[in-house]
């Protein structure tokens, strides 16, 4: 029996026996029977994305034009209202500047921290693979549990912050009660528990660096600066952008260490856009504004993404 | 069928099909006039597979779900009919969302608990079911506490009946206030707590500084009866009173106990701190006076909230209400669980079971919460407070935004000493749009 490649080859090359038109049939009905394979594999995953995914984005913009309550029996229309009203909202802005401040010091502190760490866990000193597992272990654990941790730590008045700032003869703070201490210690708790997974992507990455360009280097008499900022930083730019990526997006959706330690408080201190949408909707039963809020932070996290492929991958060594 | 059909048309009309029945579902449909929609699904235990099933959707959670759970099986044993669920959604905002949902997905409980700043705005989209027509000559109207009964009647009908209610109570570390030589009681103005906590100002226990008094910014429900003590308030129906002279003085008072005094301080949990003696006094909700009382290891006194140019004691806490859009069978078998719940022993047990305020004439009048209060004198400081208590005023009631508002202008100034006046000046700002969305609604179905 031919093949569909020999099928292929023989038309071309010589005269085949079969009349043009049969060729034809059998073209249309490999066609007919990709198709359906395709649709038989592609569908049953099509429809969850198109639910669960595309469904809620396109539900979301059009609640965006409206005005509801979620309680009364429908929306009404109200076009770009909720969007005039956002981009002229001092509170929006005040916002924004929160959610800028946290991306830019959660991600840069995560990744700084990461690569530190992934490169003393590569030194392979002893106690090395329980010190690792030990700063993973946040990332895997619920926010909600980390943020009541913590809010024990942080407490002024019994909390293990008192007693460290006790010892060094000085009175701790009120970290989330006091408007300009609750974001600081809410960045603390979002990098304590991030770092750990950044450590471990880089160090995989470190792992997976050619032995023989290190070892070069070394022979060219790269000190380890040298060969960490010329040599490792470079390889590892993959490892890298991929973190940008995952940790911004988780940064901008960061949701249950607020909801546990401030509530966005106290004053909308460490109201970040995901918990101005949270609070928008299901406490101020501002159904539209939430959503024309929510899709602001799909265009920026789109066009964030975009701009990194866009830009920033030119500079990755693959 | 496929037949010249490209790979990205089948893509497309997939998306179309999967996508379109969702669409469909979406918003609005069945709620016209007599429209029924279904319960939640359950769990119903085989012995009661033949009894009409009635859900009731709680926020009570460990002891007063307990005591709850415990009348519900009374009633169990009481009738053979109906069988009641419990479904619980922790707090009171977990339960509003979760109804708000239910009813864009046409899946309703037949009973809500609502808290006293919700209920009315189900009321205002006329998703619950009037219950004055229910009261007979059996059960009527005079089986609740008026002032109570009051608060959840609009237009003449009853649409909300009280059951864990409560109000705010001055709580009193009583061996502290003996130590700093304070009089055994709570003051009678705010001027006066003023005067105590400048006199508490230095002292200190196990190491700690103790402060008069730990705010929560979680709730401006204290803010609300302060804001009456000094002769203010949030509004006077739809209009605004937050910047009064009254409301802004209610405000200063606390900047300055809590900045200029250093008498104050915001805290993520006063009772904790109340309980562990880092503050001499909280002013906590009726509603924790049993578990105050019994995690404490001193003397707890309780008093009536300080008054200032008059009384200031807010009314807080849930009531039952029942959804239009169950069936009238299911309605019916609903209001014989309520029936149940707030007369005979049932409406005792909760009332001293939970230590919410005695809501109904059964419970008032009853030897147990009279036995209690002998015991306990602060029970009965509870139950006599209840005479100058009244409901929130209408824009904290309908007006969702209210609320969140609230807490921001009060946190500002509780932990940043921000400006009292402009704070609320920003907050009535914050409010005059959400106001007017709610207006016509308010006029048509409140006014």
């Amino acid at each position: 029996m031919a093949t569909v490649a020999e099928e292929h080859v023989g038309v071309q090359r010589t005269p085949h026996p079969s009349p043009p038109r049969r060729h034809s049939v059998l073209h249309q009905r490999r066609q007919r029977r990709g198709a359906a394979l395709f649709a038989l594999f592609a569908f049953p995953n099509l429809a969850l994305i198109a639910v669960f995914a595309y469904w809620p984005v396109l539900e979301n913009l059009y609640l965006s034009l409206t005005n509801w309550d979620f309680i009364s029996p429908e929306p009404i229309f109200i076009g770009l209202s909720n969007y005039a009203q956002l981009f002229t909202s001092s509170t929006f802005l005040d916002v924004m500047v929160t959610t800028v401040t946290w991306v830019v010091v959660v991600v840069g502190a995560s990744l700084v921290l990461g690569i530190a760490l992934a490169s003393l866990f590569s030194m392979k000193l002893p106690g090395t693979a329980a010190v690792t597992g030990i700063v993973f272990a946040p990332h895997v654990i619920a926010g909600a549990a980390i943020g009541a941790v913590w809010l024990f730590i942080f407490d002024p008045n019994y909390g293990l912050a008192r007693t460290l700032f006790e010892a060094v003869g000085l009175t701790s703070p009120s970290w989330t009660t006091d408007a300009s201490w609750a974001l600081p210690a809410l960045l603390i708790v979002s990098i304590w528990k991030g770092v750990g997974f950044v450590a471990i992507v880089y160090l995989a990455g470190m792992q997976g660096l050619p032995s023989e360009v290190l070892e070069a280097a070394r022979l060219d008499g790269a000190n380890r600066w040298r060969l960490f900022t010329r040599i490792v930083l470079p390889l590892l730019s993959p490892t890298t952008f991929f973190l940008v990526i995952t940790q911004t997006i988780a940064a901008f959706q960061a949701f249950d260490i607020i909801a546990i330690m401030t509530g966005g408080g106290p004053a909308s201190a460490t109201t970040t856009l995901s918990w101005f949408i949270y609070e928008q909707a299901f406490q101020r039963s501002n159904v539209g504004y939430s959503a024309a809020a929510g899709t602001v932070m799909f265009v920026i996290l789109m066009v964030i993404t975009m701009l990194q492929f866009r830009y920033v991958e030119r500079k990755v060594h693959y | 069928m496929l037949r010249g059909l490209t790979r990205r048309q089948v893509l497309a009309a997939g998306m179309m099909a999967a996508t379109a029945p969702v669409l469909a579902g979406c918003f609005g449909a069945g709620r016209g006039p007599g429209a029924v929609m279904e319960q939640p699904s359950g769990d119903v235990p085989a012995k009661f597979a033949d009894r009409l099933r009635v859900v009731l959707w709680s926020n009570w959670t460990s002891h007063n779900a307990e005591v709850l759970q415990r009348n519900i099986d009374a009633f169990h044993e009481a009738q053979s009919d109906i069988f009641c669920e419990i479904q619980i959604f922790e707090g009171y905002d977990k339960v509003e969302a979760k109804l708000a949902a239910s009813l864009q997905a046409r899946q309703v409980p037949d009973i809500s608990v609502l808290s006293d700043v919700v209920w009315n705005r189900f009321y205002l989209a006329d998703a619950l079911e009037p219950l004055t027509g229910y009261f007979d000559d059996s059960f009527g109207t005079d089986a609740f506490d008026e002032r109570f009964l009051a608060e959840g009647t609009v237009k003449d009908d009853v649409w909300w009946l009280p059951f864990g209610r409560s109000t705010p109570l001055f709580y009193y570390n009583r061996d502290l206030f003996a130590d700093v030589g304070l009089p055994d009681r709570a003051p009678k103005t705010y001027d006066e707590y003023r005067e105590w906590g400048k006199e508490l100002a230095g002292y200190s226990a196990d190491g700690h500084a103790v402060s008069m008094r730990a705010y929560t910014g979680g709730d401006d429900w204290y803010f609300q009866g302060s804001t009456w003590a000094f002769g203010g308030g949030y509004s006077d129906g739809l209009d605004m009173r937050l910047t009064s002279d009254a409301t802004v003085a209610a405000l200063e008072f606390d900047r300055a106990f809590i900045h200029d005094d250093g008498a104050g301080y915001l805290s993520n949990d006063p009772s904790g701190d109340f309980v562990a003696g880092t503050t001499a006094t909280i002013l906590e909700s009726t509603g924790a006076l049993t578990s105050v009382t019994e995690a404490a290891e001193f003397e707890v006194g309780c008093g009536f909230l300080p008054g200032q140019a008059t009384t200031g004691v807010p009314t807080g806490g849930g009531g039952l209400a029942v959804l239009r859009y169950a069936s009238d069978e299911r309605k019916k078998a609903a209001w014989e669980v309520i029936k149940f719940l707030t007369s005979g022993d049932a409406s005792v047990d909760w009332t001293v079971g939970t230590g919410y305020m005695p809501t109904t004439t059964v419970a008032k009048e009853s030897d147990e919460i009279r036995r209690r209060a002998a015991e306990n004198q602060n029970y009965q400081v509870a139950i006599d407070q209840l005479a100058t208590a009244q409901g929130p005023d209408i824009v904290r009631r309908y007006v969702p935004e209210c609320l969140p508002e609230a807490k921001n202008a009060i946190q500002a100034v509780y932990s940043g000493g921000a400006d009292p006046e402009s704070s609320l000046s920003t907050m009535a700002s914050n409010l005059e749009l959400s106001i007017d969305r709610i207006r016509p609604q308010f006029e048509e179905r409140v006014n």
